[in-house]
């Protein structure tokens, strides 16, 4: 079992290295700005590293070093919209009118901006991301200051880098988490490999933003929840968590959704705990709650006091107010629901770079198959278990599902709250959502994928094989598609 | 070694050298205004809606246009024609396509077989779809401001065999166009067979130049240089026009350029222009004499429609591998670090490869339990 074993580890430990060698052909393809919301991440970094504070919403702006760049470089349609940058180009008309030494002195331009440029702000730039917690932009501040000597060009690629980083180390950790969930060493190796080479969630992490953090934080967090179901009640799990959750709170809103199944958490925990006496121990529920909230609020609280008394509202979040129970069935009436969750679907499976490039449309429907198919066997899985009675809501591993589950349900609602927030704010119609936040919790929604999907494959070494052939062949295929695709669209101006 | 490592590794570099064997280069010199985009008219009955272009490479291959649907789906075909500009009475390509299939406000990439000598020649291409009707029927886009010179968008194109009476002359930037003014409802159209030669002129007296049609030709011949009309209109009824040019070093300032415009006018209503051909042009003094053919000919034909622009079109050219990627490193360079450059892109092409290889290695020996 042990050379087995090793054997897994080893393909782990290639699968990270590839997730990280992708990751840098996305960062070399992906021209600069064209990450999603890369300018104003980068800003909030570089407000922080150069000032030494936080930017507020409203009252802090973006860089002029920003906005001379933006008018050098070729920037992406959608930004080019804003209508915020002086004389943008377009990838097109830059292509168009290629000019080696118009280059060379656009280069030079941007290489010997004066240090002013850093500090000083441009007041219709808005830093947007000053909503965001802070942690990411503190880390990564540091990263900036060990680049302070360099021009803009490497200090972004730098931290699109850095990016990378975290994530692979969140991926690895993924692994071993995966490791304790699925028994079927087959099934991990395709999770990691669905993980690893789908392109979304490459491309999401190859750009300045604190996804990857999260993402980090959000795969430590899983790994030690399901630690924690796994194992007999342990006081440094609970402490652990605790510290994540603060850290995950102060890294991105999204983490909310972590801090709504810990009460779920805790109480399956609890639920293990029962005896004959068919109780659950109030002492002990009550114990590992208080230890979780007193670890968490310290790191995270003063964050959110902040946001309250610089914008009036907790979340920081710009142009939102609170929603009240009228205005919430407002608009839930308003929203066209089933096209909402039809662009959440699209937008997971592929909505590449802030230029919005998609695949075509036969791709889509080949996904909403497969999400078919694993929601099927997952659903018989189900009904299997509870007619032979082996889905037992005390079995960890029961738990652990539960809890994944929970989690993207959590943070489909998260997500679905703020844009109806955004609705009745701004007065508009609720089509857009970025799809992007359910990367940071991927391992729990390819977990009950694969689950779902492996129903259908019979057991056998060689089924096992092929299922995993086929998953390796077919995502890595895809990533080689879509960096072609996108490759295309940056530098030839393809469209497809 | 393993079976399944020796059939997923060479499917997969296969499949990847599939991907990436697709080397298409587009137009650089396209059509692209933002905010000034909108949709034409559906698209049935007797409207066509094309373009004139002028092709940047060899290996015109594939020409993709913006089209709505109308948020519906449409189920009649849409019939695609490309013509060389200057003999527009034959498709050099037609290609059939279901509207279906079309995706609203998505690019439609229509490929063909590819022209191997296309660069630097006019084409014109023009969509129609006979079967559908109002409310069955997509349409196309079109940019009203892009500053797109090579060519122009023409709508309804069956107007333009309708073109008679006066001409107008009109200079751009890089060529010169000659209109024929119709005399009717919204169009002036055009039809231009040009030629251009790289002699010196002026040590000529007389330039006799001569139409060789390879049918008759029953017209009104005008012939214009580069500097301006000449005013010669011969009538004729056999297969030759002959058209004597005088005081030729008077023509142009350049003497190693002369540019003649032999224009022929219809006066026949009704009459397809677009299948008028001329076989060759002859040069002619006492003491040098050249011969064009066909080849040197090109049309240039548009109209003056109430909507004004160019399709959102772009056209694309199958490449070789060495272009193509020159090209791309060229380019994927700019504006990076460093650390980027060929030396580290190289590097980390090798790794992925060996990375992948790897990988199917281990899994290879996997037992999975």
């Amino acid at each position: 079992m042990h050379v087995l074993k090793q054997k897994d580890e080893r393909l782990s430990i290639l699968f990270c290295f590839l997730f990280f060698a992708l990751g840098l052909m996305w960062i070399v393809i992906q021209p600069i700005w064209e990450g999603f919301d890369e300018p104003a991440h980068f800003a909030y970094i570089q407000y922080f590293a150069e000032k030494g504070k936080i930017p507020i919403y409203g009252q802090s702006f973006q860089s002029t070093e920003i906005s001379e760049t933006l008018s050098i470089l070729p920037v992406n349609v959608n930004l080019w919209r804003s209508g915020s940058i002086v004389n943008p180009i377009n990838y097109f008309d830059f292509w168009k009118n290629f000019d080696k030494d118009k280059i060379d002195e656009g280069d030079n331009r941007i290489k010997n901006l004066p240090l002013e440029t850093r500090t000083s702000e441009v007041s219709s730039m808005a830093i947007y991301e000053s909503q965001q917690p802070p942690f990411y932009y503190i880390v990564a501040g540091g990263i900036y200051q060990l680049l302070h000597d360099n021009d803009i060009i490497t200090r972004v690629y730098a931290l699109r880098i850095f990016s990378m980083v975290l994530a692979t180390t969140a991926l690895f950790i993924s692994y071993r988490t995966i490791v304790l969930v699925i028994s079927n060493s087959a099934t991990r190796i395709a999770i990691l490999s669905f993980m690893a080479l789908n392109p979304m969630f490459v491309m999401n992490f190859s750009r300045i933003s604190n996804e990857g953090l999260t993402f980090l934080i959000f795969s430590l967090f899983i790994f030690f929840t399901v630690r924690f179901l796994l194992s007999n009640q342990k006081i440094k799990h609970v402490l652990i968590i605790g510290i994540l959750l603060g850290l995950g709170l102060l890294t991105k809103q999204s983490f909310l959704a972590a801090a709504g199944v810990i009460p779920l958490i805790i109480i399956l925990k609890s639920m293990q705990d029962i005896k004959s006496e068919n109780k659950i121990k109030l002492i002990q529920l009550f114990k590992n709650t208080l230890i979780i909230s007193i670890v968490s609020v310290p790191i995270f609280l003063w964050w959110y006091l902040n946001n309250f008394i610089t914008t009036g509202n907790f979340s920081g979040l710009q142009g939102t107010y609170s929603l009240t129970i009228n205005d919430l069935f407002y608009g839930i009436r308003s929203v066209e629901w089933s096209n909402y969750f039809k662009e959440l679907f699209l937008n997971f499976w592929g909505l590449f770079g802030w230029s919005f490039i998609r695949l075509p449309v036969e791709f889509y429907y080949l996904m909403a198959v497969v999400t078919i198919v694993s929601t099927i066997g997952l659903g018989i899985s189900s009904i299997k278990g509870l007619i032979l009675k082996k889905l037992n809501l005390r079995e960890p591993k029961v738990q652990i599902f539960i809890v994944f589950a929970s989690l993207i349900i959590l943070l489909i609602i998260g997500v679905s709250y703020v844009n109806l927030q955004y609705l009745l704010a701004w007065k508009r119609q609720l089509v857009f959502t970025g799809s992007w936040y359910f990367f940071s919790v991927l391992i729990a929604s390819s977990t009950l994928l694969f689950y779902g999907l492996r129903y259908f494959i019979p057991k056998s070494q060689t089924s096992d094989r092929i299922f995993v052939l086929t998953c390796f062949s077919l995502l890595l295929l895809l990533n080689m598609y879509v960096l072609k695709i996108l490759s295309e669209y940056y530098y030839f101006g393809i469209t497809q | 070694m393993n079976k399944y490592f020796i059939i997923s590794g060479v499917g997969i570099f296969v499949m990847i050298g599939i991907i990436f064997y697709n080397y298409e280069i587009p137009n650089q010199d396209y059509p692209f205004d933002i905010e000034h985009n909108a949709a034409l008219p559906e698209l049935y009955g007797n409207s066509t809606y094309g373009q004139i272009f002028k092709a940047e490479r060899n290996n015109l291959n594939r020409i993709d246009v913006l089209v709505g649907t109308f948020a519906r789906t449409n189920d009649r075909e849409l019939i695609f024609h490309l013509m060389d500009a200057s003999m527009l009475h034959k498709d050099l390509r037609t290609v059939k396509i279901e509207s279906s299939s079309i995706i609203d406000n998505k690019f439609l990439t229509i490929r063909f077989q590819e022209i191997s000598d296309s660069s630097n020649k006019e084409y014109y291409f023009f969509i129609e779809s006979p079967t559908s009707e109002a409310g069955n029927a997509i349409t196309l886009w079109y940019y009203a401001n892009d500053g797109y010179y090579n060519g122009q968008m023409i709508i309804n194109n069956k107007n333009l065999l309708d073109c008679k009476t006066d001409i107008i002359r009109k200079q751009h930037q890089n060529y010169t166009q000659f209109l024929v003014k119709h005399g009717g409802i919204s169009n002036e159209c055009y039809l231009i067979h040009h030629f251009k030669t790289f002699e010196d002129w002026s040590k000529f007296d007389n330039i006799s130049v001569e139409l060789n049609s390879s049918s008759e030709v029953s017209s009104d011949m005008i012939i214009f240089t580069q500097t301006g009309y000449y005013g010669y209109k011969i009538k004729n009824n056999s297969n030759l026009l002959k058209v004597e040019l005088t005081n030729p070093d008077t023509i142009s300032d350049s003497p190693n350029l002369m540019e003649v415009t032999a224009f022929r006018v219809d006066p026949y209503e009704g009459t397809n222009i677009g299948t008028y051909e001329i076989g060759k042009i002859s040069l002619i003094n006492a003491t040098h004499s050249i011969t064009l053919d066909s080849d040197d000919f090109w049309t240039l034909i548009t109209t003056n429609n109430e909507i004004k622009g160019n399709l959102a079109f772009r056209p694309y050219y199958k490449s070789d591998i060495e272009t193509y990627y020159d090209i791309f490193l060229e380019r994927v360079l700019v504006f990076k670090p460093w650390f980027f450059n060929e030396t580290f892109i190289l590097i980390l092409l090798i790794i992925f490869i060996a990375l992948v290889i790897g990988i199917l290695k281990i899994e290879s020996k996997t037992t999975y339990y």
